[in-house]
């Protein structure tokens, strides 16, 4: 079960550590957060974080990909790149996401792209993660957890 | 396992050295992380306007130029990805990500 926490803005993060293994030899695994956003469709990693965990500068490592992303300012043209990588999660016990992996496509990396305060938008876990797992949210108590299928099956050994 | 290989749970044991170490520090970067939300006020009344580096539960550096909180940051042998580091504002927002 992963514990998940409300962060800045009342929104819902959880903690993990990422791993490129492309880049493994230039980059070390490091911490991160993710907003729990189960109306992305995909798992993004946003540009604050492609600067700050140093991968802007191996981005010639991807191949890039020309895509359009639509959100409240409209549908803008954009490059992502795709990676492989690894998400361990914080928990009891800890959850390993192998982007690139069945079920899960590669991770989208977007690099910086002068929006303003583009900085101030965090790194999603998209709908892509989320379909296979459960969450219960308890807005009141001011948290929330992710279970795997399986662990579900045991807090309710009745459900079908 | 849950549908495949892609998703499953692990164990420290399981995971690489250099993964385990950060793993095994990721209560005090979550904590960190909580920091910012519980003392938002005092946050506020400080620093509005300003982005804020958090390192152990204190405020490192904040300054109005995100680039000069991350160099602080490196100053001090704290890599950016290990502080959490928020933007603080009393503006109302209404975010769609």
């Amino acid at each position: 079960m992963i514990e998940g926490y409300f962060g800045g803005g009342n929104l819902p993060f959880v903690t993990g550590t990422l791993s490129i293994p492309a880049l493994s030899h230039l980059l070390p695994t490091q911490p991160i957060t993710f907003l729990v956003d189960t109306g992305c469709t995909a798992s993004v990693l946003q540009p604050k974080d492609v600067v700050d965990l140093g991968i802007q500068s191996h981005l010639s490592a991807f191949v890039p990909v020309q895509t359009e992303y639509l959100g409240v300012g409209g549908l803008v043209q954009g490059t992502k790149y795709l990676a492989d990588a690894v998400i361990v999660l914080d928990g009891t016990p800890e959850l390993s996401l192998a982007f690139g992996v069945p079920p899960l496509g590669q991770l989208d990396l977007r690099p910086p792209a002068g929006h303003p305060r583009e900085e101030e938008v965090p790194s999603l876990l998209g709908w892509d993660v989320f379909k296979h797992l459960l969450l219960a949210f308890n807005g009141p108590g001011g948290n929330f957890q992710i279970y795997r299928p399986e662990e579900a099956q045991s807090l309710h050994p009745d459900s079908p | 396992m849950t549908q495949g290989t892609g998703i499953q749970a692990v164990s420290l044991g399981d995971l690489p050295e250099a993964t385990r170490k950060v793993v095994k520090d990721l209560p005090r970067f979550t904590a960190d992380q909580k920091y910012f939300q519980a003392h938002r006020k005092a946050l506020l009344r400080n620093h509005d306007g300003k982005w804020v580096a958090i390192y152990k539960q204190k405020v490192v550096s904040a300054h109005e130029d995100r680039e000069k909180v991350t160099a602080a940051l490196r100053g001090r042998g704290i890599m950016p990805s290990n502080a959490a580091i928020h933007f603080v504002t009393s503006k109302e927002r209404l975010c769609f990500f």
